[in-house]
């Protein structure tokens, strides 16, 4: 299997490049001549030399860890688009195209479900995401609108966002939980400032229009108010607050497709991208402030395309969602890092974890290895990832 | 679509049609295994009707079998389709009415790939993304309006009755 990769967006280097056309020629003059004895030859100068060649600063398949499944939770009636965890991992919320929000915990018995959230929106709810302090959930639905259910009033619905034009996409909160973020069909992005707590008033702070295309997904650093989208022009953009106004910051080109997700590592240093092109690219910060480089480029390990990623604060993995049913868990390789290429491995995955598309990963922030994942064949999913 | 006063395609060439599909013995026998192959998946597709004219798309040879491919295996289903004229500015439609046919029609773990034959069209790339756009066909489907357009589509015209 022939992985290209590279740190400067995916092109091969002069030398790749150069041993790339001889193993091309041997393997034309091999079909060619019909010779088995250069056909053990170029096995032979494929598998010493090329081969190396090709897996700079890449990827390795060693299935070191184990996803083992802890249950399967079905309610929903339709496919379910994404999952997210309270900040004291104890309740996971799904939302589904069925037009509801469910939220699960653990009793005794195991997961169950606790809470339907049904009447806040008329069509499918497409994203969820809880404020730092887990009192609330905001919602992103197909109605063009967003929502704001507050746990202190029995999850009743306690905020409606209007403004986009169209489908609302996702929604994100940042670490303070001041900023709400939500991203539209509609191409833009925008930022509600909660400005006041108690009667939870929200007020439009910006409206960031830099993407071409619709806005698939927003996520903010975990360190610092800075936000990240991610959509159907192929890009991933980056905003901060300058002083008196938000501004876009950088602008990451490189996947091939729409990006469906970002995800922010835990130190809010690097950024994890998943694309329509089957591919996960890793972005460093190489020269604060904005100025941002592909490092790593996670390729032919997805059959189509990547609905989501998610990076685990407590363990640095990795997880996918694929559209091949696969749910897919990465780790960073050690040694690596300093100066040179971070390198992934593929390190577990699970061919069939969904009977249908994956469409979202998420890792409990307080339990090691435990992963939530949701599906199109109606199901929300929970893993436990064996420590190395 | 019939709404429209001028047709973007006003004398389009009518291509002769398949017949029946033959059944063979091997069909009528229960104990032997018969995956699903790209015939099946052409007659499902065959008699949509086009958005503008009172013909199938068999008729017109926007569809045809040889551009079909059914992987059982990782249930990929690819069609390919090609529009009556590069502009068609039709074919996104036509391309998620197929969609909207074979998810109804085809067991659920089926992948259904539906693309623009390469080179037969203007905005091919544009109209692919589109189709390929799990979500943004999910918000489609969910629009009553383009949805009651596309089940128009699914219902085959007279002509394909006495096909």
């Amino acid at each position: 299997m022939i992985r290209v990769l590279d740190e400067n967006g995916g092109l091969l280097n002069i030398t790749n490049y150069f041993f790339f056309h001889i193993y091309i020629f041997l393997q034309i003059y091999c079909l060619a001549t019909c010779s088995n004895h250069y056909f053990n030859t170029y096995n032979l100068f494929w598998t010493l030399i090329a081969s190396p060649l090709f897996a700079v600063g890449s990827t390795a398949v060693t299935m070191s860890r184990k996803l083992e499944p802890v249950c399967s939770l079905s309610g929903h009636t339709d496919r379910v688009w994404q999952v997210a965890w309270d900040p004291a991992g104890r309740t996971l919320a799904s939302c589904s195209a069925d037009k509801t929000v469910r939220l699960w915990s653990e009793t005794g018995a195991g997961w169950s479900c606790a809470t339907i959230l049904a009447d806040g929106h008329e069509r499918t709810v497409r994203g969820v995401a809880f404020s730092p302090s887990g009192r609330l959930l905001a919602s992103a639905s197909f109605d063009s609108t967003a929502a704001v259910w507050d746990r202190e009033q029995a999850w009743e619905c306690a905020a409606t966002l209007e403004g986009h034009e169209s489908e609302v996409k996702a929604v994100a909160w940042s670490r303070s939980g001041k900023y709400l973020a939500t991203c539209s069909r509609d191409k833009s992005v925008w930022l509600w400032e909660l400005t006041d707590d108690r009667e939870l008033d929200f007020e439009c702070a910006a409206v960031l229009m830099a993407h071409t295309q619709d806005v698939k997904r927003v996520s903010w650093s975990p360190v610092e108010d800075r936000l990240a989208s991610c959509g159907y022009d192929d890009t991933v953009r980056l905003y901060r607050d300058d002083g008196d106004d938000w501004v876009t910051g950088a602008v990451l080109k490189g996947h091939s497709s729409t990006v469906w997700a970002v995800a922010w590592d835990g130190a809010g240093k690097r950024i994890a991208s998943a694309s329509d092109d089957g591919t996960v690219r890793i972005w460093a910060e190489t020269q604060p402030p904005d100025q941002w480089s592909c490092v790593a480029l996670l390729s032919g390990f997805h059959q189509r395309a990547v609905y989501d990623v998610a990076w685990c604060p407590l363990t640095g993995l990795l997880a996918t969602a694929c559209g091949d049913d696969a749910v897919r868990v990465f780790a960073e390789e050690p040694g690596a890092g300093d100066g040179g290429a971070p390198a992934f491995g593929l390190v577990a995955s699970v061919p069939r974890a969904h009977g249908r598309d994956v469409n979202a990963v998420s890792w409990s922030p307080t339990e090691r290895g435990l992963l939530a994942s949701a599906g199109d064949d109606n199901l929300v999913k929970l893993w436990r990832v064996s420590e190395e | 679509m019939s709404g429209s006063d001028r047709l973007e395609n006003v004398n389009p060439q009518i291509h002769s049609t398949a017949g029946q599909r033959p059944v063979t013995a091997a069909e009528l026998d229960n104990s032997v295994t018969d995956p699903i192959d790209a015939r099946e998946v052409f007659d499902l597709v065959r008699d949509i009707a086009d958005p503008e004219h009172p013909l199938t798309l068999e008729q017109l040879n926007v569809v045809e079998q040889e551009l079909i491919e059914v992987d059982p295996a990782s249930g990929v289903v690819q069609v390919q389709f090609t529009p009556t004229i590069p502009h068609c500015s039709m074919a996104t439609l036509i391309g998620l009415s197929i969609k909207v046919k074979l998810e109804r029609s085809l067991p659920a773990r089926f992948k259904i790939d539906v693309r623009i034959t390469p080179g037969s069209h203007a905005s091919e790339r544009a109209v692919n993304k589109q189709l390929a756009d799990k979500e943004r066909v999910a918000a489609a489907t969910e629009n009553g309006r383009l949805l009651e357009v596309v089940n128009q589509c699914l219902v085959p015209p007279a002509a394909a009755v006495g096909a």
